[in-house]
């Protein structure tokens, strides 16, 4: 499948892209984690399966790598449930869980750059076609070669959004600054992606 | 397929797919994360159990001991004074009591001449004090 370059204005309309689908999203978080604190393993299950694939991304992205990717996601959600009685009734997983997940990945980074050892290769993990295997990080790379070229606040924002899922409003709550001004970033953040990656190709 | 249950809400974007993980990989994380979480959770079960069982009995084993020592200390000691009845004498005596034979018992007792508060006669009195002038 190519993946094709983000449309500019794709799930953003002016009355406040996702808003909607994040709040029914997240409604029944608070409970979940409750059911967690109180040792509910099933929960806890969901959990991790609805942040499985976003974390992953974010991993990939700051580390470049899936082995260690899945090493920080692996780690993350496990360090994650040992500090879970710290959540406050009535939070979120999602934003609490990304900052976990931040950390751990940073801490992994500094640790792996110590140790400077080579990628494995997906060829040699997965039981898939080589062919498509190399095809499929080919397209991976430059994705993040991508995201890479973009300006900070313009990444901040495209990652924030796209990857872990928060709305305007929390991005602008999270980053101080204005809900227009988090649109604006996501706006240009993906019309440089369009051109990056429309170039490459 | 479980991430089609679970991903609620906005959809993943199209473009961001070659960063998602494949389903074996997905499938393996989600294994290898919730066998050490179940492990983890049964783990911090048993310890709250065993916190709060501990919280309870607490004040009990307190108690406990504090009457085991009483008991042992009065049948280390048998001629001890047994505080709670000399409360109670002190209390119920109608005539004033000499707290020393309670207090002390084996203390010496003082020189008789020193305490002799015998009243002087009236005569002893006027005596003294036409010696006096």
């Amino acid at each position: 499948m190519a993946s094709k370059p983000p449309a500019s204005s794709e799930g953003e309309s002016a009355s406040g892209a996702g808003s909607g689908p994040e709040t029914d999203r997240g409604a029944d978080e608070p409970g979940l984690v409750e059911a967690v604190q109180q040792g509910d393993a099933d929960s806890y299950s969901r959990l991790v399966a609805r942040y499985m694939d976003p974390a992953y991304a974010v991993a990939l992205s700051i580390l470049r790598n899936p082995h260690d990717a899945e090493d920080a996601v692996q780690a993350a959600f496990i360090r994650a449930l040992e500090r879970i009685g710290q959540l406050r009734p009535g939070s979120r997983f999602g934003p609490w869980f990304y900052r976990v997940l931040r950390s751990t990945c940073l801490n992994l980074r500094r640790r792996e750059m110590l140790r400077a050892h080579p990628e494995v290769p997906d060829s040699a993990r997965a039981d898939d076609d080589p062919h498509r295997e190399l095809e499929k990080k080919r397209k991976r790379d430059r994705i993040l070669e991508a995201l890479s070229e973009l300006p900070e606040r313009q990444r901040t924002a495209v990652m924030m959004y796209d990857l872990e899922g928060y709305d305007h409003a929390e991005i602008a709550q999270v980053l101080e600054i204005a809900v227009g001004t988090s649109r604006a970033n996501l706006h240009h953040g993906r019309q440089a992606l369009r051109k990056i990656l429309g170039d490459s190709e | 397929m479980m991430r089609d249950q679970e991903r609620e809400g906005r959809s993943w974007p199209e473009w961001l797919e070659p960063l998602r993980p494949d389903d074996m990989t997905r499938r393996r994380l989600h294994r290898a994360v919730m066998e050490t979480a179940e492990s983890m959770l049964r783990a911090r079960t048993w310890t709250e159990v065993a916190s709060r069982w501990s919280a309870v009995l607490a004040p009990l084993a307190a108690g406990l001991a504090v009457a085991s020592g009483v008991l042992a200390y009065r049948a280390a000691t048998p001629d001890a004074p047994a505080g709670p009845s000399v409360v109670a004498d002190v209390a119920s005596a109608v005539a004033p009591v000499d707290l020393g034979t309670y207090l002390a018992p084996d203390a010496e007792a003082p020189p008789a001449l020193l305490i002799d508060v015998v009243e002087p006669s009236r005569e002893a009195v006027l005596t003294a004090a036409l010696v006096s002038r």
